[in-house]
């Protein structure tokens, strides 16, 4: 695509149906991930398992519980922990994406800041023990 | 308690969450503390709902380009700043203080539920604050069939107010929606429409503060985190389409009538020091 291409494109780009993408399918996947989880456990050998979501960042949640599946043959519980974790990080992309928009289409450096700022805050208290 | 049980009740949460706009934990925390649960257990599996609450209400109201994303950035900033205190203020609070505080937020709901009569609309200029921002947009009114357009007030205000809206989520789950839209409407003059569709965004932020600080406590028992996240958004699906059906004026009263008595016996547990 050629820069006056690139310029049309960005100019017709719509952010908020992208969002609504973004988030539609996020939830639809979370709810797919705890529901088959549920199903597995029904049909397993552990109706009912009932665990304390416990991790010092999400990513050692899934890890761990990761390692656990790897070891036992136990998936329901990564299932349903991945499913809590991709429901938070779709808030966590639609804020990223909203901040890319507003660089590279809006030109808004005071709205890429105050979304860049949002940004930083979800990150330290998604990935560290500061959250 | 069995799985359908929760999963009915969290559908109830998500329908009146979505018909009232209070967001589903008013009805969430009060019921499954009556039922037994901790308070705190309570309070994290309530930032979850929140979290599928908004996420379900607000890909329905981006498609039809409502919410105002330069005000919800904006005021998130704060907002998430808050509700990252309010989770720490849970979890090294003790038990009695939150019933008190459940039961005043949830007495302040029904205050706001009761008040939302008509519509506000300011015809003032924005201040030079907001009017930096480029808080302003237009939005298709389904209703009257016609393009309204608003501009923001008072940006700055509404972000010191979030900062405290954010700690009352972030340690109560609950409220938050309320507050929110009562931010968006009364201090800085949003449309009813354009505020109801951007409390979803900064909710929704606030919720995945407080829910990821909760499981990082230990707080998450994946026994709720099922039936809750399956509940929350079909209760959520089912009351948006509702919503239209509905004569309002009784959905508020009866809502009023349980928020009172959900807020009575948060008050009594308060007093007794447990549930």
């Amino acid at each position: 695509m050629n820069t006056v291409g690139k310029v049309q494109w960005l100019a017709r780009f719509d952010l908020e149906p992208l969002l609504s993408a973004i988030l539609r399918n996020g939830l639809l996947l979370s709810i797919g991930l705890v529901s088959v989880s549920l199903c597995m456990q029904a049909l397993g050998n552990a109706p009912g398992d009932q665990h304390l979501l416990q991790a010092k960042s999400l990513p050692l949640l899934i890890l761990a519980d990761l390692h656990r599946a790897g070891t036992s043959g136990f998936w329901p519980r990564f299932l349903l922990d991945l499913g809590v974790v991709v429901l938070l990080l779709t808030q966590y992309v639609r804020v990223a994406m909203s901040m890319v928009y507003f660089a590279y289409v809006e030109h808004s450096k005071k709205h890429v800041l105050f979304s860049s700022m949002v940004l930083v805050i979800l990150t330290v208290v998604l990935l560290t023990e500061f959250g | 308690m069995p799985f359908h049980t929760l999963f009915f009740l969290s559908a109830i949460a998500g329908l009146v969450g979505a018909v009232s706009g209070m967001g589903g934990g008013v009805i969430l925390v009060p019921t499954l503390v009556f039922f037994g649960f901790d308070i705190k257990h309570t309070i994290a599996i309530s930032n979850l709902s929140i979290a599928a609450l908004s996420v379900t209400t607000t890909w329905g109201y981006l498609r039809r380009h409502m919410p105002s994303l330069t005000m919800s950035t904006f005021l998130e900033v704060f907002a998430v700043l808050g509700a990252w205190l309010g989770a720490w203020v849970t979890i090294y609070s003790g038990r009695r203080p939150l019933f008190f505080l459940c039961g005043g937020i949830l007495l302040i709901s029904g205050m706001l539920l009761s008040s939302k009569q008509k519509e506000y609309k300011s015809a003032r200029p924005p201040d030079g604050f907001s009017q930096w921002l480029g808080i302003q947009g237009s939005y298709y009114d389904y209703t009257d069939h016609r393009t309204e357009t608003y501009f923001g007030h008072n940006a700055m205000l509404a972000g010191f107010l979030m900062f405290g809206v954010g700690l009352v989520s972030g340690a109560l789950g609950i409220g938050a929606s309320a507050l929110t839209c009562l931010i968006l409407e009364g201090v800085t003059g949003l449309p009813t429409k354009v505020s109801l569709s951007t409390s979803p965004l900064i909710v929704g932020i606030m919720a995945l503060i407080g829910t990821d600080i909760y499981i990082e406590s230990g707080l998450m028992n994946s026994g709720l985190v099922a039936p809750v996240l399956l509940g929350v958004p079909c209760g959520a699906l089912l009351g948006i389409r509702l919503f239209v059906h509905l004569d309002r004026r009784v959905v508020r009263g009866i809502f009023l009538a349980v928020l009172v008595i959900f807020a009575m016996e948060m008050f009594v547990f308060g007093i007794r020091g447990t549930r």
